[in-house]
């Protein structure tokens, strides 16, 4: 009965851990980079079940809820300041009504009281009235504006009319049904005229759609351009990097001129010059990939010159060394032995790229070049915002604008974390502190 | 009178149940304008008391204000008081005996500074190549009539009056006395025959000489100069009423300056004058020189010191020393220029940045100007293009599409489940009219209320497809056709221009509720030319039309006539391919050769009905029109619906001095 002597109850010494089990242990007392991950996490969850969580559908315009603001925050109400004297057709004067209208911080919105002023559990929002407002020039505004004296609530798991996707991932593998999260039953709203309603918790845009929807299924553009184009840039990276460390001489030359050649090229002009070139028939799905590739194609340069120069260290190892002279094949070698000693590296840098490939998918759609309507992405939902009005009058407009914030800083804590926790120099826990 | 004859001059017996409603919209629309010297009333919130608007017993009785209605802004007039100033550089040479004698008044001094979208190609008159051209030939050089865009109708420029003879075929242009070039020479009937004989020779290539040309065997006019008289003299192929127009359209250059580069031969006169020029080569007669040019940011004009205008107390114009055209390349970039004040004038404000211009006005900054329904129209259209193309073989549409395409009551369908409403409560965010033809309400003079309006009812859209057979049959939410195939087209717009964007979104959004199966995508501009001129490869296309100076829609021919490179759905066609297309044809041949505008007027009334009957286009929206200018620091302006809309009067604008 012989146990191997590793498995034996040893006196107090932890047992053994593994590169990737020290790694998640120094990472897990980064605080900061646990709470990006965490961030990240959160955001893929929502915009992967974005259609579920979503109150309406991705392209939902509604000409009545045109640049309503956030009822997260508060409400708008009404009042009227004066009468337009006009005349009608039959040339007889008549009076038409002129009304500013007011936002309420944290007033009205989403609020927790039902039509009796009763407070509620459930959140209830105030039916929308449509209000014409005439200016002394005898043109007319709609204003809309809640009617305070009703409460509808909001109901979970309702049932939406048409049919719209659930789940998606990346925006491929999507799942279909009629189930919103959370919304507004089209039976409670008041069947009277110039009265409509909606559950809009981050606002409205240009067409009357929520914007809350809008990021939301935005953010399986923007969150995922970043993963895939990644994977594509380390796959060519890792190739062309292993390929010139572990040869060397002529290829290694060959391919790293190749790779300044690319470094050299300004990044976003390259990608302006090859939006022109590509066919311009594509559906908007196709563009997305296209994008991805395009991205991918310019930014897997530097982390293929980072691979070469490991793979250069590494070829002349003990180990490597063995593997050769056991007649190992040159791709054997670089794939089995070479590559695995990168992975924490790649990992780290492709962690710390992903938000490139997130500001530049936002670049290019902001500039025309990407992502076009009826599609989301958060770089086209920041497009409303070229215009200094959006700034001053509808800045809930620039809400997508936080997302991408949010997504770019987590993955830049998290990857500096990792960055951390793989550094082969660094020891378990804070000890060089004691040292120095 | 009444005030709704005033503005449909043309219809005053129309029952007024179906046209009343857009009537007093219009008239509501076309609210008042003012110059910036008379300040409009102050606004209704100003002051006012709020009220409880669910409460209709409101304590404090809300103040009325009357709307204050003006069909057009009216005409600046002189103000004898105003202190005079002093021309800087001064006026050289003598005021000739014909001198224009324009009622204003004002003080010299100053500059004014506006900008323009874009960039100079060229600054020769003889071949304005961009729009910018177009619009900067008219400071440097004069023609011999001009259009005033306050009064929208033709007058007198460099020729003071003209004959026509009996058989409309011949035209004589007495020409002012004692007028000189910006060197000083002196300009005569010479210099416009060279102009003409420039414009009219056969190896210069300009788009100007098109207007001229005999419509069937391109013969030109001959031109022949009287000098006794300092008069050109025109001899017409044909009856031409559009004549005026095209006089308009030429610029005179110096037969002095450029004798030499009119050559039998490879005339070089095309190459002169470009946007390298020396300034002080670019000798005109309009009211100022050009000083300065530094292409992609700004254009500077000082005053011609010869200019031939005097205003309403004999001072010689133009009243501003300096002309400083700032070139922007951003329609925001233009915007917040015009609101940190560094610009005097801010052409049609855009629906996007009405809310500061209007909150400009209330601060007392600016003056915005309400100029009514903008004369340029919002189109979707099918191709309708029966060719092949010629290096494939295949057809530029599919068979399938063009049966759909190709069939009326589809395209009337199509009309029917557009909701023009939505697009104007969304995209132009309230600020914008519903058309039904070319024609807009904005243009007085050619608009017809009478044209066939397919009003939004998706209902009515709905069974006109199902009576056709082109229902959904297997439950995908999208129609198939009589012979099982899918509806599924696609839909272009430029991507460039955010408001055609959501114009395209919300149709593709309308036609998907029809049940047809839409793929809208927005592309670059110059593709989207491209495929509409020469590739013929598109489905159904979103744009839209500019309105010219004059607003004739004889302007519009390259658009109307069958043979037109702008005849969107089926552009130069051999023969015209339809019926109704050859009507049209008939008819804006007619209009050309008649001259009585109330008979033309009636011509065209028919064509906007056969355009609005069979729908190869559909009309969707035309934007209201503003124009903001700064407070207080620029007077005489006169403002106008057409292009330029401010100005087109620079010579006699003056500067507030402080």
């Amino acid at each position: 009965m012989a146990e191997p002597a590793n498995t034996k109850p040893n006196s107090g010494m932890p047992p053994p851990r593994g590169p990737w089990a020290i790694l998640w242990l120094r990472l897990r007392k980064n605080k900061l980079a646990m709470s990006g991950g965490f961030i990240l996490v959160v955001l893929y969850l929502l915009s992967s079940f974005g259609g579920f969580i979503a109150p309406y559908g991705m392209n939902d315009t509604n000409k009545y809820t045109v640049k309503y603001g956030p009822m997260l925050f508060g409400g708008y109400t009404i009042e009227k300041t004066g009468d337009i004297l006009a005349e009608d057709e039959n040339f007889e004067e008549i009076l038409l009504p002129s009304y500013v209208r007011k936002w309420n911080w944290f007033s009205g919105g989403i609020h927790f009281h039902d039509t009796n002023r009763n407070f509620s559990l459930r959140p209830h929002v105030h039916p929308l009235k449509e209000y014409e407002s005439w200016d002394e020039y005898g043109e007319m505004e709609y204003l809309l504006a809640e009617d305070r004296s009703r409460s509808i609530p909001i109901k979970f798991f309702v049932q939406a009319k048409e049919e719209h996707e659930v789940f998606s991932l990346c925006g491929f593998f999507r799942v279909f049904g009629h189930t919103h999260l959370m919304g507004i039953d089209a039976s409670d709203i008041p069947k009277e005229p110039n009265i409509h309603a909606g559950l809009f918790i981050l606002g409205t845009d240009i067409l009357g759609r929520d914007l809350w929807t809008r990021i939301l299924y935005g953010g399986q553009v923007s969150l995922s351009v970043g993963l895939i184009g990644i994977f594509i840039s380390i796959s060519i990276g890792l190739f062309i990097g292993g390929l010139a460390g572990y040869f060397g001489g002529f290829w290694d030359f060959l391919l790293m001129r190749l790779v300044e050649l690319l470094l050299a090229i300004p990044g976003l002009y390259l990608i302006l010059t090859l939006r022109y070139a590509l066919p311009n028939d594509l559906t908007s799905r196709e563009t997305y990939i296209m994008i991805v590739a395009i991205l991918a194609i310019v930014g897997w340069a530097s982390t293929g010159r980072m691979i070469r120069g490991m793979v250069l260290s590494l070829r002349e190892s003990e180990y490597a060394l063995a593997a050769r002279s056991l007649g190992g094949s040159s791709l054997r070698v670089i794939l089995r032995h070479l590559l695995p000693n990168t992975a924490s590296i790649v990992i780290v840098t492709a962690t710390l790229y992903v938000p490139y490939y997130i500001l530049g998918e936002v670049a290019l759609s902001y500039l025309g070049f990407g992502i076009t309507e009826p599609d989301a992405s958060w770089g086209l939902l920041l497009k409303d915002c070229q215009v200094t009005e959006v700034m001053k009058y509808n800045p809930w407009l620039i809400t997508p604008g936080f997302f991408i914030f949010l997504a770019v800083l987590a993955y830049n804590f998290l990857g500096d974390g990792l960055r951390d926790a793989a550094d082969p120099r660094a020891f378990l826990g804070a000890s060089r502190n004691h040292e120095d | 009178m009444n005030r709704i004859s005033r503005i449909f001059p043309s219809i005053p017996n129309q029952p007024p149940t179906l046209w009343a409603p857009i009537a007093i919209l219009a008239t509501l629309l076309l609210a008042s304008g003012c110059t910036s010297d008379s300040p409009p009333p102050k606004t209704t919130t100003a002051g006012a008391n709020s009220g409880d608007v669910e409460n209709q017993e409101s304590p404090s009785k809300p103040r009325v204000v009357r709307v204050s209605k003006m069909d057009r802004p009216e005409e600046p007039k002189p103000d004898m008081s105003l202190p005079v100033g002093v021309p800087n550089p001064p006026f050289l040479g003598d005021v000739s005996p014909d001198a224009i004698v324009v009622d204003r008044t004002g003080t010299y001094g100053g500059d004014i500074r506006y900008a323009i979208l874009g960039e100079v190609e060229s600054f020769n008159p003889i071949e304005p190549k961009g729009a910018t051209d177009q619009e900067i030939r008219a400071l440097v050089f004069s023609n011999l009539v001009t259009y005033n865009n306050g009064k929208w109708q033709a007058e007198p420029s460099l020729a003071k009056s003209w004959e026509v003879s009996d058989d409309q075929l011949t035209w004589t242009f007495f020409l002012r006395d004692g007028i000189r070039w910006s060197d000083g020479e002196p300009l005569d009937a010479e210099d416009a025959l060279f102009t003409f004989n420039a414009v009219f020779h056969p190896q210069i290539a300009t788009s100007i000489k098109d207007g001229f040309k005999h419509p069937v065997t391109g013969e030109l006019p001959e031109v022949s100069v009287d000098k006794e008289r300092n008069a050109l003299i025109f001899k017409l192929k044909r009856i031409d009423s559009q004549f005026l127009t095209h006089v308009g359209n030429v610029r005179l250059i110096p037969e002095h300056k450029w004798r030499d580069h009119l050559q039998e031969n490879n005339p070089t006169l095309l190459q002169q004058m470009n946007n390298d020029v020396n300034p002080k080569d670019l000798v005109g007669s309009g009211p100022f020189m050009l000083a300065d040019y530094k292409s992609g940011e700004k254009i500077v004009y000082k005053r011609n010191p010869y200019y031939w205008k005097i205003d309403a107390r004999q001072q010689r114009l133009p009243y501003l020393d300096e002309v400083i055209i700032v070139l922007v390349k951003d329609l925001n970039l233009l915007w917040q220029k015009f609101e940190a004040g560094e610009l005097d004038l801010f052409e049609d404000v855009p629906a996007d940045h009405f809310r500061e211009a209007v909150a400009m006005e209330k601060a007392g900054k600016a003056s915005l100007i309400r100029l009514g329904v903008s004369l340029n129209s919002n189109w979707v259209c099918f191709n309708l293009h029966p060719g092949k193309d010629p290096d494939t073989g295949e057809p530029f549409v599919d068979e399938a599409k063009a049966y759909w395409f190709n069939n009326l009551d589809f395209r009337k369908a199509v009309n029917h489940a557009i909701d023009r409403d939505g697009i104007k409560r969304t995209a132009f965010q309230g600020r914008a009219t519903a058309i039904w033809s070319s024609i807009t309400p904005g243009n007085k003079t050619w608009f017809h209320s009478g044209v066939p309006k397919y009003p939004y009812d998706l209902d009515k859209a709905k069974a006109i497809l199902d009576e056709l057979g082109w229902t959904d049959r297997d439950g995908d939410g999208i129609r198939e056709d009589d012979k099982g195939r899918k509806i599924s087209f696609s839909l272009n717009t430029n991507v460039e221009n955010n408001l055609r964007q959501q114009v395209g979104n919300l149709i593709s959004k309308d036609l998907v509720n029809l049940g047809l199966d839409i793929n809208f995508k927005p592309i670059i501009f110059n593709d989207l030319v491209t495929s509409l001129r020469d590739s013929h490869k598109w489905d159904m296309i979103l744009l839209g039309w500019g309105s010219g100076v004059p607003p004739d829609p004889a302007n519009g021919k390259n658009i109307t006539l069958s043979s037109g490179r702008l005849h969107a759905w089926y552009p130069q066609q051999p023969e015209p391919a339809t019926e109704w297309e050859a009507r049209i044809d008939n008819l804006m041949t007619m209009m050309d050769e008649e001259l009585d505008d109330k008979v033309r007027k009636k011509y065209y009334d028919e064509v906007q009905e056969l355009i609005g009957q069979n729908i190869p286009i559909l009309y969707l929206i035309a934007a209201n029109s503003y124009a903001a200018a700064q407070e207080g620091r620029i007077g005489n302006l006169w403002p106008s619906l057409l292009r330029p809309q401010m100005t087109w009067n620079l010579e006699s604008l003056w500067k507030y001095q402080p």
